[in-house]
């Protein structure tokens, strides 16, 4: 079947129990994209599992162990149509432990909806609100919409909201270089189905578009067609009588089935028998396509998510070092040479050593401060040369930037964030 | 406190070069002698081999057996008893070049620990094994790392963490394959699951009951994203010795190799008196003054951390095991000219080369090397006359790598500074 519409990956953040997978689910029922019976279904289950209220999360939440406990621990895609797009969903799970998966999920988007409780004005910004909103910039995602949830908890209240608003723009937004007059603040109450898809007729003070409006204000992704293939593998399955199927978003480049393909670092080839995107066949993935695949040759156990697709012919780069730009983002200590924090980059995570800090830079004009500094703290920008300590595909960002890109993460927090400029490729 | 770290460290170095000595023959002695043992009964009995050595057919086996032990007895009359820990010592004629270039050395070691059997040994080499069970770490934890998808296995052990095994389980994640029921997928989620801490736990009871055994295993701590840790604790897929070891679970994010790395960082509480976690708090007791606006109160390069030591300013000193440097002290034959310097190992014999072309800047007589120590043992003189405290820290940590790689291995907190 023909695509008719652009696809767009929009990612779900935010702190745990802000309401994302209670939001999406309302989103999928109101547009149509999921039976309501299923949802009288799923309220069953969650009033069966003293879990009642999170019927709509659960639409999302499909593991026994997310739906018994009530949160989000990997993401779900799930597809529905827009007036302007036919959208990918990316549920992102809030809890701190999960956020390796929150990641790889948001690595995959083309915008970010943040999902906040209003309330969290009186009590300060989340922590995750904060690591989400400095690991999408991080991550090159540039569009970002903020959905204001649980109005009915505050009466509605104009001030309630505007408060939030102010807190995030203030604390959080504008010091990361957001402007917020270019961001929606959509007010919203999920659970009860205001303003996600359907027009509030509780908050006439917000004269803004809805959540689903929203989403048609983003730009389509860019399709880089032309760049080499890259396909960062997000999860691998193995389905009876089909074989070993990989999934993952299409980053760069185009994949045809019949195609030659290598899966980097892992080394192993195969062919692509088919590819599938929500259950459709499709004749070629491009760009954006989170998809499916089929491989003939490829063993489940011989690729894991981390690994990047691509032809033979223009390989993934696995580094053996490389040299980045970073930008140290909040830290308790310092970060010298013979540091190994870990590292994520689309979906992989590898600890990885700092061996050269070659050259500290001013963060505002890029020019160099400091040749070959003994240390970095909270604030500085710098050049410096890295170590994987396992295989990793990483590329130059001036090439591929779409996997040049990384997050830096230690003591529970994100400490830093760059971007590959230079790698000595050990498969090439 | 810091007594004990140079001790540790000057123990081990000692040991090195023990185990690097080789006699001619049958001729290097060594003696454990236990706490509490009476000194007169250890002189009778080497009087004893003494006689017996008679008997030996090579002559100069047989010269250079009586005489290591007659420098033993020697030794002995120096010592105070009654011996608190016991004694070690070593002696033998050890050849410096070719032949004819023996010399007669001893050791007397005061054990870090109680010596427990009394052994007399007559060999070509020192025998050293009972000192290794000394330095070996006898405070064990293990780690176990596990979520639905990957764990891993992990000792701690001083001051080192070894990764004993990583596993996989290939449990299906989210993704609903087509023509799959959601009811049959939680199915074989479960399964999988199942056997998957089936396995963790017959790999863990494997690598960890011998060590409960030898009663090396102090506890185990467990941690890892979301429930699985909780289920795999809770139900029975460890051992029943193992379970009651348990000190606690954590929740983690990672349960990869630096999964253990954010494991400890939580249970630094748990683990204060393991050496790791003292020296990842000194070093990041240092990176903390390194943060503050003026630099705080950190120093590091040797040469700045020598004026601040000499100054008596030093709160703490944290040098790399590895260092090898040495304090070299130069005299001149001719007047009382004398000059000390720190300098790399590697670098003595380039400064010895360089002394035959100096001469002494007072009278013009001629230089050479009057002493070279090692500096850790230098340093530890200097800190015990100030008072401050000496942390040798291994290179084997993430901590002590980083002060070797960006600090050179020299670096101190100090109580004041000077502008
Ligand atoms: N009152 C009210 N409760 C809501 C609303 N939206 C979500 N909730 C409740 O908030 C709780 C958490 O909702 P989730 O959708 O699971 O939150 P989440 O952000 O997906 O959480 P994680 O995925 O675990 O990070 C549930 O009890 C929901 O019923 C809302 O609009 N109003
Ligand atoms: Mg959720």
């Amino acid at each position: 079947m023909a695509k008719e519409k652009p696809v767009l990956n929009v990612a779900f953040i935010g702190h745990v129990d802000a309401g994302k997978s209670t939001t999406v689910g309302r989103l999928l029922l109101d547009s149509g994209a999921i039976d309501p019976q299923v949802l009288e279904r799923l309220k069953r289950e969650a009033a069966e599992k003293g879990k009642a209220g999170f019927e709509f999360a659960y639409v999302m939440d499909g593991l026994k162990e997310e739906r018994e406990r009530g949160v989000t621990i990997d993401v779900a895609h799930k597809k529905f149509e827009s007036k302007k797009y036919s959208v990918t969903i990316v549920d992102c799970p809030g809890h701190r432990d999960f956020i390796k998966n929150m990641i790889t999920g948001a690595s995959q988007a083309d915008a970010a909806i943040l999902v906040v409780d209003v309330n969290d004005a009186k009590t300060g910004l989340q922590p995750q609100t904060r690591e989400h909103i400095f690991l999408i910039r991080t991550l090159g995602v540039n569009q970002l919409a903020v959905a204001i949830n649980k109005m009915d908890t505050v009466n509605y209240s104009e001030e309630e909201y505007k408060a939030m608003k102010d807190m995030l723009s203030n604390q959080l937004l504008k010091i990361l270089g957001y402007n917020p007059d270019n961001i929606h603040f959509v007010p919203v109450a999920s659970y009860l189905g205001d303003n996600v898809v359907n027009k509030s007729d509780k908050m006439p003070w917000y004269k803004g578009p809805t959540l689903v409006e929203v989403i048609d204000t983003f730009q389509p992704p860019e399709k880089p067609v032309d760049l080499p293939l890259r396909l960062p593998i997000q999860d691998v399955y193995t389905i009876t009588g089909v074989g070993t199927v990989p999934v993952g978003r299409v980053e760069t480049g185009v994949m045809k089935p019949g195609d030659k393909v290598v899966f980097e670092p892992a080394g192993v080839t195969g062919e692509v028998k088919s590819i599938e995107m929500h259950h459709e066949q499709l004749p070629k993935a491009e760009p954006g396509d989170n998809v499916g695949f089929n491989v003939r040759g490829v063993g489940k156990k011989d690729i894991k998510r981390g690994d990047v697709v691509g032809h033979p012919d223009n390989a993934p780069t696995v580094a053996e070092e490389f040299t980045a730009q970073i930008v140290v983002l909040q830290h308790p200590s310092v970060i010298t040479a013979g540091y190994t924090p870990v590292f994520h980059a689309h979906t992989a995570q590898v600890a990885c050593t700092f061996t050269e800090l070659l050259k500290k830079l001013n963060p505002a004009t890029g020019e160099v401060k400091e040749e070959n500094p003994d240390f970095l703290k909270a604030g500085d920008a710098a050049i410096v040369k890295i170590v994987p300590t396992k295989p990793m595909v990483i590329e130059n960002v001036r090439e591929i930037p779409q996997l040049g890109r990384f997050a830096i993460r230690d003591m529970g927090m994100t400490v830093a964030a760059g971007m590959c400029i230079d790698v000595k490729a050990k498969n090439k | 406190m810091s007594n004990s770290a140079t001790d540790t460290y000057i123990f081990k170095k000692a040991l090195k070069e023990l185990k690097n000595k080789k006699g001619k023959g049958t001729e290097l002695i060594s003696l454990y002698i236990p706490a509490g043992k009476r000194l007169s009964d250890v002189g009778q009995y080497l009087r004893e081999e003494l006689s017996q050595s008679s008997n030996i057919k090579s002559k100069t086996t047989r010269k250079n057996v009586q005489s290591a032990i007659e420098v033993i007895l020697q030794r002995l009359k120096l010592l105070k008893e009654p011996l608190e820990k016991g004694v070690i010592i070593f002696a033998g004629m050890i050849p410096r070049g070719g032949p004819g270039t023996e010399k007669m050395e001893t050791y007397v070691l005061e054990p870090p620990e109680p010596v427990k059997t009394f052994v007399y040994r007559c060999d070509s080499q020192f025998y050293t094994e009972p000192l290794e069970d000394f330095i070996q770490e006898k405070d064990i934890y293990g780690i176990i790392l596990i979520d639905r998808n990957e764990a891993t296995l992990a000792l701690v052990k001083g001051k080192n963490i070894q990764i004993l095994k990583r596993l996989t389980s290939g449990v299906p994640g989210k993704f609903k394959a087509g023509g799959q029921s959601a009811r049959r997928l939680e199915r074989l989620i479960d399964d999988a699951a199942n056997q998957f801490m089936v396995r963790v736990g017959e790999y863990a009871n494997e690598a960890f009951l011998p060590l409960l055994q030898e009663k090396k295993l102090k506890g185990i701590l467990v941690g890892g994203p979301g429930n699985t840790k909780n289920e795999f604790v809770n139900k029975d897929y460890l051992h029943h010795e193992l379970k009651k070891i348990i000190l606690e679970t954590y929740d983690l994010c990672y349960t990869e190799e630096f999964g253990v790395r954010e494991l400890l960082d939580k249970a630094s509480g748990l683990l204060r008196d393991l050496d790791l976690m003292k020296e990842k708090e000194v070093v990041q007791k240092f990176f903390k003054e390194l943060i503050k606006e003026d630099g705080g109160l950190a120093a590091y390069g040797e040469k700045e951390v020598m004026k601040y030591l000499e100054m008596g300013a030093v709160d703490t000193l944290i040098i790399t095991d590895n260092i090898n440097m040495s304090r070299v002290t130069i005299r001149c034959n001719n007047c009382d000219y004398m000059e000390e310097m720190n300098i790399k190992n590697e670098d003595i014999p380039k400064l010895e080369e360089s002394l035959k072309t100096k001469t002494c800047p007072k009278c013009g007589g001629m230089l050479y090397i009057d002493k070279i120590e090692d500096i850790i043992e230098y340093f530890a003189r200097l800190c015990d006359e100030s008072g401050a405290n000496l942390r040798i820290v291994s290179t084997d940590t993430e901590e002590g790598s980083q002060i070797y790689k960006a600090f050179k291995g020299i670096a101190a907190i100090l109580r004041y500074r000077l502008d």
